[in-house]
């Protein structure tokens, strides 16, 4: 006995191992191969078919993984097509029936088979035999092979060398009809399938995941049968409903492997044209009630229902009326749904987007279709957790339900009419609800979408309400993004320039139902919303005392008069609610505009009220020097700008106007008594009041001001004179000439210090003196 | 050069948004600079006009809260020099007399106020008086049925040529005005 010599073991990994296999398989195949050639070169068929036959006994191998035998196979399928276009040629003189009996008697079954199909397809194509007697001698002969692998690629080289010799509509009725080719792909179909399914159940289920991974790889050999079927001319959408389907179905349903159904389901879909899916909905949906648990039924039917969406968007003509593609989808998805306690929630919601989708592209005015999947979806979450709802992946698309009907419909009111819109906000988390709010309110905005009635702006104001009013699970005020905040509100506010109606009983309500919502939105909101809402009314009263005036609207003196006073006590109501919050500058802003706006309408009463409510403020919330003379400044102007008849409000409004300068800094003080001479002076369309004496009066009396301050500023000097210019060139004669020349003498020998910012303003000032050559006035 | 003068856009006060008739016309490559007559009222309409163009100078109107903008300002571009000043501070409001004033102070060839959102462009005693109006035909107290507008100006050498924009029942009315500096 040999000892023998100690050996280095070299060890493999699996795939080195499978290279190793792969190359030494590949050498036999191209030695044999090149025998084949040789001898079909020299004329030596019999031969040929013995290397031939070698070659296909490469393919009995076990030691292959599917992705290596299938790189194998390409190899040995290339010498068999170079003996099948040999053979073709007719040089060797035999019959083909001669030689279909010859095949038959290679003594293995593989090599048997794979020969005879090659001669089988020469059979067909030389047509020596009818097609449909060859096929289906062919695909018997075929059961022979059970071992997966191997008769999974002995039928796909069946259907590839016969895929141009089925009998089509075309073809001589003797050689066969398209009956047989569908026959003999649905069996080659379900044949291929039962043996990739069969190859699940080949490996230890330790190894499952690589053994479903390796099916994976070889799903198109199954796959291509359809393929096939579905380029068949004779495949007519009658034949595909009552031949084809069924039995394609069948075997889906009957082979119950998740695998195979989820990848011949999407196949199935996708190899057919939409008009059959069309006319066989019922069928593929019920099919995907009955599907392995696992099978991953929402990615069909969502891909089905998208095809068919934008099918139905691309022909909306050829959509048949008696076609109900939602109504069918609608109850199958209901259904498999219900049949599926453990479909994950996140691919429920999926089918509904699904399905919002389709009817919105097929029925784009349907609102009833859309508020049905909302409603769905509505009972579906009532039955679940709200950790799982809240969910990114579920929440996102709750989201698109939402969003889907703002983008179809353009139009919020519609939107609104859901009944099943809102609730489905509510399921929402916080910021989530504020995003979708937000989504409405800038739906809202880009459509310009007026709403006229009161009803419509409280269902929106509630659809919203996240951002309307506190809520109980918002985030602390610290914690928010203020400026993200205050982005927000002004969104909101700038609804209510959407908040319109021709009728003004009509509008007032819309006020305030609008005041009533926004009123409850806590100090940070209402200094957004609810300056909006004053301007607005103010803009209606304005509105409604033009179409008064016009004689559009008729209005007697009472009925007027309570009409303003209603819109008054809004306006003021809501001024003082942002007076209240210590918004001092804005509320005083606010109650002169309405101050000018009810003067405009002849409601005269109300002007000193609201004049009153701004001095207040002045003097006990303004605090601010800068902030005291801007608005002293907007008063000054404002009551200069009004028509208000009644003299003795307005004199006594004057006064206090005065009086309130005199608290202000020297400087300030100086400029404003200047501008308080117009007071004095108001001369427009509307009021005429001069009162020369008091101008003057107020110009010397700022002049005085100035000259006291311990450094007068030459700026002030130069304004107090072109103050008083105004009123030379309005020719009021308040401001006698001799006060305008001793005013540059004394500014030019007292105040005119070189390099003095103001000196360019004081030079056009003279300037412009000399250019107006006015009569008295030299300097 | 070219100047886009706009203001009193009051959104969201008074209005929900610049017209998008107009923001079609206002692109960011064309436009060099801004001058706004201030009550924008919101960060958002400065935002957008800080997309415009980089330059933008804005004045304080009676309802902006952002204290950063000043009462007026002078800009100088090309060969003129531009005023810049809301208008609530002048009294009477809008009045040719005391705008004169005003542009004498700030010393400047062309004044733009705003205020009265009633657009007007006229020289007086030699100068380019500019108000845009409102951008957004926004409410005024002072001005009834106001139509959004804004103004457009093309700065050449010693010329202006004012383009004044105007949205009436959904279209933009264009007009032309030329100024030389005297």
């Amino acid at each position: 006995m040999l000892k023998s010599k100690p050996t280095t073991v070299q060890i493999l990994s699996p795939e080195e191992e499978q290279a190793k296999f792969f190359e030494e398989a590949k050498n036999n195949v191209l030695v044999q191969g090149h025998h084949m050639k040789l001898s079909l070169d020299n004329g030596k068929l019999m031969d040929a078919l013995k290397y031939a036959s070698n070659i296909i006994n490469e393919l009995r191998t076990s030691l292959l993984s599917p992705k290596t035998y299938y790189g194998l196979y390409l190899v040995a399928f290339d010498y068999l097509q170079h003996l099948n276009t040999y053979l073709y040629e007719e040089k060797h003189g035999k019959k083909m029936i001669e030689l279909y009996e010859v095949v038959q008697h290679a003594g293995n079954v593989l090599p048997r088979l794979y020969l005879l199909i090659t001669v089988g397809s020469v059979y067909i194509r030389t047509k020596q035999a009818p097609a449909k007697d060859v096929l289906k001698d062919l695909i018997e002969m075929c059961r022979g092979v059970q071992h997966p692998t191997r008769g999974l690629f002995l039928r796909h080289y069946l259907s590839e060398v016969t895929k141009d010799k089925l009998p089509d509509i075309d073809t001589p009725s003797e050689s066969g009809h398209v009956n047989d080719s569908i026959e003999f792909i649905i069996q080659n179909f379900t044949e291929t399938n039962k043996l990739w399914v069969r190859m699940q159940h080949q490996a230890p289920s330790k190894d499952k995941e690589r053994r479903e991974n390796e099916r994976l790889e070889l799903r198109l050999l199954v796959g291509k049968n359809l393929s096939r079927l579905a380029q068949l001319d004779g495949v007519d959408q009658k034949t595909y409903s009552e031949v084809v389907l069924p039995k394609v179905l069948e075997q889906i349903i009957n082979c119950k492997d998740k695998i195979a159904q989820q990848y011949l389901m999407e196949i199935l879909i996708q190899v057919f044209p939409d008009e059959f899916h069309l006319a066989t909905l019922d069928s593929i949906l019920s099919t995907c009630g009955q599907l392995q648990t696992g099978v991953d039924v929402k990615t069909i039917i969502a891909s089905l229902i998208d095809r068919l969406a934008n099918f139905a968007t691309r022909n909306s003509e050829s959509v048949p009326q008696e076609i109900k593609i939602f109504d069918i989808f609608y109850n199958n998805v209901k259904e498999i749904i219900n049949q599926r306690p453990n479909m994950e929630l996140q691919d429920i919601l999926g089918l509904h987007v699904s399905l919002l989708n389709l009817t919105l592209k097929c029925y784009p005015t349907n609102k009833e279709n859309a508020n049905e999947v909302l409603g769905l979806c509505k009972t579906i979450l009532a039955t679940k957790r709200k950790e799982d709802i809240t969910k990114a992946t579920c929440t996102k698309q709750i989201v698109q339900l939402l969003q889907i009907p703002l983008e179809a419909f353009k139009n919020v009111l519609t939107v609104l009419k859901l009944s099943n819109y809102q609730p489905l906000i509510s399921c929402l988390s916080y910021n989530t609800r504020k995003k979708v709010s937000l989504d409405i309110v800038n739906s809202t905005i880009q459509n310009s979408t007026i709403i006229e009635e009161p009803e419509d702006v409280n269902s929106l104001l509630e659809t919203i309400s996240t951002l309307v009013k506190d809520e109980q699970d918002q985030p602390d005020m610290e914690d928010i993004d203020k400026e993200d905040f205050a982005e927000e509100q002004n969104k909101v506010a700038s609804l209510i320039h959407l908040f319109d109606s021709e009728d003004p009983e009509k509008l007032f309500k819309i006020y305030l139902v609008a005041r009533s919502h926004f009123g409850k939105g806590g100090q940070h909101r209402i200094k957004h919303t609810l300056v909006p809402l004053i301007f607005r009314s103010l803009k209606f009263i304005r509105k409604l005392k033009q179409q008064v005036d016009d004689d559009e609207i008729s209005l007697d003196e009472n009925q007027w008069n309570a009409i303003g006073s209603r819109i008054f006590q809004f306006v003021s109501e809501t001024i003082k609610a942002l007076a209240d919050i210590k918004l001092s500058e804005l509320s005083f802003r606010l109650y002169l505009q309405a101050m000018q706006t009810f003067d405009n309408c002849s409601l005269v009463s109300k002007i000193k009220d609201l004049a009153g409510k701004a001095l207040l403020i002045f003097q006990e919330d303004i605090a601010d020097f800068k902030a005291q003379g801007a608005a002293l400044t907007l008063f000054i102007s404002t009551l200069n700008s009004l028509s208000i008849p009644d003299e003795e409000i307005y004199e006594t409004l004057a006064v206090q106007t005065i009086k309130q300068a005199s608290r202000l800094l020297f400087q300030d003080q100086s400029k404003l008594i200047s501008l308080c001479s117009h007071l004095f002076w108001v001369d427009h369309a509307k009021r005429q009041y001069k009162n020369e004496e008091s101008v003057l009066k107020a110009l010397k009396k700022a002049l005085h001001i100035i000259s006291n301050d311990s450094t007068p500023s030459l700026s002030v000097f130069v304004d107090i004179l072109n103050e008083s210019l105004y009123y030379v060139d309005k020719n009021t004669g308040a401001v006698p000439a001799q006060f305008i020349g001793d005013l540059v003498e004394l500014i030019r020998t007292t105040h005119n210090k070189e390099g003095d910012p103001a000196l360019a303003y004081f030079q056009n000032t003279i300037k412009y003196i000399q250019s107006q050559n006015y009569s008295g006035i030299n300097v | 050069m070219f100047i886009i003068v706009l203001g009193d856009v009051h959104v969201p006060h008074r209005s929900h948004g610049i017209p998008p008739e107009f923001k079609k016309l206002l692109v960011p490559e064309k436009i060099q600079h801004i001058l706004c007559t201030g009550n924008l009222v919101s960060k958002e309409i400065h935002d957008y006009f800080k997309f415009l163009t980089s330059d933008v100078h804005i004045v304080k109107g009676d309802l902006d809260e952002n204290a950063s903008y000043p009462d007026t300002k002078v800009v100088t571009i090309g060969q003129f020099k531009f005023g810049l000043c809301h208008g609530h501070q002048v009294v009477p409001w809008g009045d040719k007399v005391s705008l004169a004033a005003l542009q004498r102070q700030l010393d400047v060839d062309v004044l733009i106020t705003g205020h009265t959102h009633a657009l007007d462009v006229y020289e007086s005693n030699g100068k380019l008086f500019v108000n845009p109006g409102s951008a957004t035909g926004s409410f005024s107290n002072i001005t009834n049925d106001v139509i959004p507008s804004f103004v457009l100006m093309d700065v050449q050498g010693n010329n202006i040529t004012v383009y004044i924009y105007k949205l009436v029942d959904g279209a933009v009315k264009v007009e032309k005005v030329g100024h030389t500096k005297q």
